[in-house]
């Protein structure tokens, strides 16, 4: 059984099929980061990428760094990529809410009211609020919000996976933040 | 007309949390991998030239700070310092006006 590193160095040293081996190891990392962070019909282009991206990369791959960690930086930087695209192109569809998604929103903040779902059952009116929500930031924002407050990364941790300094990271969460209250804020005033 | 304060608004980004991670239930083909391999295969001819790009950009751009602050410098220095002409130059170090002209004549100025 070779180690990553060493099916690396097969990669570049002429044996492109070894990186299947790479892609069947890896493969439900990559997927996971990338289902989270882009609309479902780009799922499947987006992680396509990662791995193109990961393989012309590969010569800058350092053999003692960890390369799932490495992998996962690809990735989301692939994501970031497409949402930076997006924008700059005006190719993100600004949905609309309507009062149910009001409604729910006051259920939720309201102090009797217990979480409207379970986690294995998310409501539709939170996933479009969410979408919503997330369409009114920048690309940049987007990211930061995604990684800190929706999947609880560190600071450090984004840092890294996005290849920005820990103190943009912190400044970009703490303005994003407050962006996205505002937006909620303005929904519920609605 | 409500509000957010704090703890709802903590309330509000736990559910959205939930709505989040019902994401990642999408799934993707069975054949994904099996394409994805294929196109990988069939750049392999620019795969080494792609490559050394790669190495090229990383390596350039790991540099542009070290080049700003040269020019930083370099531009700091200009600023201090005043601009001489090789005759006042070479006078600023000869304190003696009788060897200044004879230096003068033999070097050809």
């Amino acid at each position: 059984m070779f180690t990553d590193s060493e099916i690396v160095r097969q990669v570049l040293e002429g044996n492109v099929n070894s990186f299947e081996s790479l892609m069947s190891r890896h493969k439900d990392l990559v997927l996971k980061i990338v289902k989270k962070h882009v609309p479902y019909s780009e799922v499947e282009e987006m992680a396509q990428e990662a791995f193109i991206r990961a393989f012309q990369s590969l010569p800058g791959f350092k053999s003692k760094g960890d390369f799932k960690q490495w992998l996962a930086s690809i990735a989301v930087r692939t994501c970031y990529d497409y949402w930076r695209k997006a924008y700059r192109n005006k190719e993100v569809t600004m949905s609309s809410l309507s009062e149910k998604h009001q409604k729910w929103l006051e259920e939720v903040i309201s102090d009797q009211a217990e979480l409207p779902f379970n986690e294995d059952d998310p409501q539709k009116e939170a996933t479009e609020l969410l979408d919503w929500a997330m369409e009114k930031l920048t690309a940049e924002d987007r990211m930061v919000v995604e990684l800190i407050y929706l999947e609880g990364l560190s600071g450090k941790e984004a840092a890294d996976l996005l290849g920005w300094s820990v103190a943009n990271i912190k400044v970009r969460a703490f303005r994003s933040r407050n962006k996205l209250r505002k937006l909620l804020k303005e929904t519920i005033k609605r | 007309m409500m509000s957010i304060n704090k703890e709802q608004f903590a309330k509000v980004m736990k559910a959205l949390r939930f709505a989040y991670n019902g994401k990642e239930k999408a799934e993707v083909g069975d054949m994904w991998q099996t394409r994805v391999m294929g196109h990988i295969l069939s750049m392999d001819p620019y795969y080494t030239k792609a490559g050394y790009f790669e190495l090229f950009q990383q390596f350039v751009w790991k540099l542009t700070p070290v080049t700003f602050v040269l020019i930083g410098l370099l531009g700091l220095a200009l600023f201090k310092m005043d601009f001489y002409s090789d005759y006042e130059f070479t006078k600023s170090f000869v304190s003696n006006s009788t060897d200044f002209v004879t230096l003068a004549m033999y070097s050809g100025s």
